[in-house]
């Protein structure tokens, strides 16, 4: 009888490992304890540990891969299942610090707050673990499954919230179009298996290039693979659901769908895309395709942003524009067969993006008092003399987002930007410094509201100290890592593309 | 090979028959069984590709469990006023037909426009009798798959939890006041 996998492989695993054992404690507490809510220590602080050292073994099993001279190429666990590449370790260990900031958000705001409050730690933290599968799943079929748990988690979360008629409106709203959207991915990865013979992405990158150019039910297949990804990060034909259930969600979930739910698509469409199948005698077409649903993303999404008065609805298209400018990035490595500076590019520019926008969330989610009133941008009204600390913050998040020096997010898209015109899709980085010229208006209206005018807005809600924290760590991390972005971003790349 | 794709077809064309029914019905009962009689359908294509386990799976789980459920919630719930607005008379059938059409006209132009059509030759197909199969599966979910299966599992415990707390939020069916 043959093993399927060895101790190491569930060392690799073991940050989902901890997080789903972790993800328990609230709830079977609140079982042995009489149906009574446990208290922050276990519905807060053994999560949070859970996550920190999910984050810390993520780093471990890293420095493990890399120390170890027998290990040559990015090891694979459970027969193929899973990849541990650099992108991978990465990806995991940024998904448990947005799961610990998240759930210190979610104790504190009114959406999530209160009653079921355990159920709410549990789904969370699963959501986690299937972000974390998703991230390092080198089979279609285990990027499904993940995937499904991701956001089968979120679907309940959104509808659990204590608001009780915009969040029904988007969890529902969200559970039919991505229904709908796995379906069309799971035929594309049958279309792909039925020509193929695989689903393993190192074994589909052998034969994808030969095949995509003679095959036409593959090229379609991948097609519809694609076409599942473009939902998942909202990119341009597909994005008209995000503002809605954006808005709808309780901000704390919010800020999960945007940082954590994306970045680990994106992964997996990096992944996807790198298999060679832009290399193609017919892969012209798709390529061309992908680059002006980059370019349509980028403007669809800063012009619609312009438009917008409530804050979450704002943050919601300055997503869709992200998701534009990361499209860039993913294109530049697939065109390049993966072993390009696009890859490491691509994943900088997630953490970047990642860090900023958590931070930006915390902020609106400080000014929630209650479910019923949205935070609009004239709330934020002179802010600065009464919460100078917090105003501040804010114009880092915005001022960073926007892409101005010398914060993180200005390094995240050069450097995305420059991988682009090394790669010779100029055209590609002219839309997107465009798109971020059209940012920088409504990434600025904040901050005049904030600075120039006397009139008071909404007040900040006191007994908010871990909010507060979260924002003042991560303004702290926009500004240090944008300055030490260099020495950064070479670490960064080092480790993706030594284990790639 | 004449009779295997003579049966072939005519399990697609009901499949499609059935699928087209579920779609087209405006009584959800009635699209419900149409699901059913699809699914077994779609069992017989199991059966016909030598995949006996699966084929059992899906009329025993499919076409039996999963449908006596949904059934039995449409039983339960008023639906008149979703079918007044489900069903928008000739011109929402046809754009339903246009859309399902394109689907499948999509799928169909490149199959055929495909200058070799490889096919996969899994170890399933490989296998004679339905013993063999099934022992196959096993193996492979076992061994192979562990990873996806464990986490099915994980995914199983995760939709009951939320399921119950879903019934248990304001205005839900099991809200406490």
């Amino acid at each position: 009888m043959k093993t399927s996998f060895d101790l190491i492989d569930l060392f690799y695993i073991s940050p989902i490992i901890v997080l789903f054992l972790v993800s328990l404690v609230p709830i079977l507490s609140k079982v042995l304890n009489g149906n009574k809510e446990p208290s922050s220590f276990f519905s807060v602080f053994i999560p949070v540990c859970g996550g920190l050292a999910a984050a810390v073994l993520s780093v471990g099993a890293s420095l493990y891969i890399m120390g170890d001279p027998n290990i040559k190429s990015s090891p694979l666990a459970f027969s193929g299942a899973l990849i541990m590449d650099g992108i991978a370790l990465w990806t995991s260990f940024l998904v448990s610090i947005i799961l610990c900031v998240i759930i210190l958000i979610s104790k504190e705001n009114p959406y999530t707050k209160g009653k079921q409050f355990s159920e709410y730690i549990f789904l969370l933290v699963n959501s986690a673990v299937g972000m974390m599968i998703v991230a390092w799943s080198n089979d279609l079929i285990v990027t499904f499954i993940g995937i499904e748990v991701m956001s089968l988690c979120l679907y309940i979360l959104i509808a659990l919230s204590n608001e009780t008629r915009h969040s029904k409106e988007a969890s529902i709203k969200y559970f039919i179009l991505g229904s709908f959207a796995s379906a069309i991915f799971l035929y594309g990865i049958a279309l792909m298996y039925g020509t193929i013979g695989t689903t393993y992405i190192h074994e589909i990158v052998q034969g994808a290039r030969e095949i995509i150019s003679i095959n036409r039910v593959f090229l379609i297949g991948t097609g519809m693979v694609a076409l599942g990804f473009a939902f998942k990060v909202s990119l341009f034909p597909f994005f008209n659901w995000t503002p809605d259930v954006y808005q709808g969600s309780g901000t704390p979930l919010t800020t999960f769908m945007a940082t954590g739910v994306k970045v680990v698509s994106f992964v997996a469409f990096l992944r996807f895309m790198t298999t060679d199948i832009l290399g193609g005698v017919h892969s012209e077409a798709f390529i061309t395709t992908l680059q002006w649903m980059a370019v349509l993303t980028i403007i669809v999404g800063n012009v619609a942003a312009i438009l917008q008065d409530d804050l979450k609805r704002i943050l919601a298209y300055s997503s869709v524009a992200h998701s534009g400018y990361l499209l860039i990035g993913v294109i530049v490595a697939g065109a390049d067969g993966g072993q390009s500076i696009g890859a490491s590019g691509v994943v900088f520019y997630l953490f970047a993006y990642a860090i900023m926008t958590l931070g930006a969330f915390a902020v609106v989610s400080v000014l929630e008092k209650d479910t019923d009133t949205p935070i609009k941008v004239d709330d934020l009204k002179g802010m600065s003399s009464r919460h100078p600390l917090l105003a501040l913050a804010m114009c880092v998040f915005m001022l960073s987002l926007a892409g101005i020096p010398p914060t993180l997010g200005f390094f995240g898209k050069f450097y995305l930007f420059s991988a682009a015109i090394a790669e010779g899709f100029f055209w590609l980085a002219v839309w997107g410094v465009v798109g971020s010229v059209i940012s920088v208006y409504y990434y600025l209206r904040p901050l005049v509201v904030m600075y120039m005018s006397d009139e008071a807005g909404a007040g900040i809600v006191d007994r908010t100290p871990a909010t507060r924290f979260a924002i003042v760590i991560m303004a702290l991390l926009v500004i240090l890592i944008g300055l030490a972005s260099e020495p950064f971003y070479m670490q960064m790349q080092a480790s993706v593309l030594s284990l790639y | 090979m004449a009779g295997d794709s003579i049966l072939f077809y005519a399990l697609s064309f009901l499949i499609i028959y059935f699928a087209l029914g579920v779609l087209m019905n405006p009584n959800p009962i009635k699209a419900a069984f149409n699901l059913v009689l699809a699914m077994v359908g779609v069992a017989g294509v199991f059966f016909h590709l030598q995949s006996g386990f699966l084929g059992g799976v899906q009329l025993a789980v499919y076409a039996g469990a999963v449908m006596v459920l949904f059934v039995m919630v449409l039983m339960i719930f008023d639906l008149k006023k979703e079918r007044d607005a489900f069903s928008q008379g000739f011109l929402g059938n046809i754009g339903k037909l246009l859309a399902a059409g394109i689907v499948v006209s999509l799928v169909i132009n490149n199959v055929i426009l495909s200058s070799d059509l490889q096919l996969a030759t899994s170890n399933a197909a490989k296998a004679e009798s339905g013993r063999d199969t099934t022992k196959i599966l096993a193996d492979l979910i076992f061994t192979e798959y562990v990873f996806a299966f464990e986490v099915l599992g994980i995914l199983l415990l995760l939709v009951a939890i939320g399921a119950v707390s879903i019934s248990r939020i304001k205005g839900g069916t099991h809200a406490d006041s």
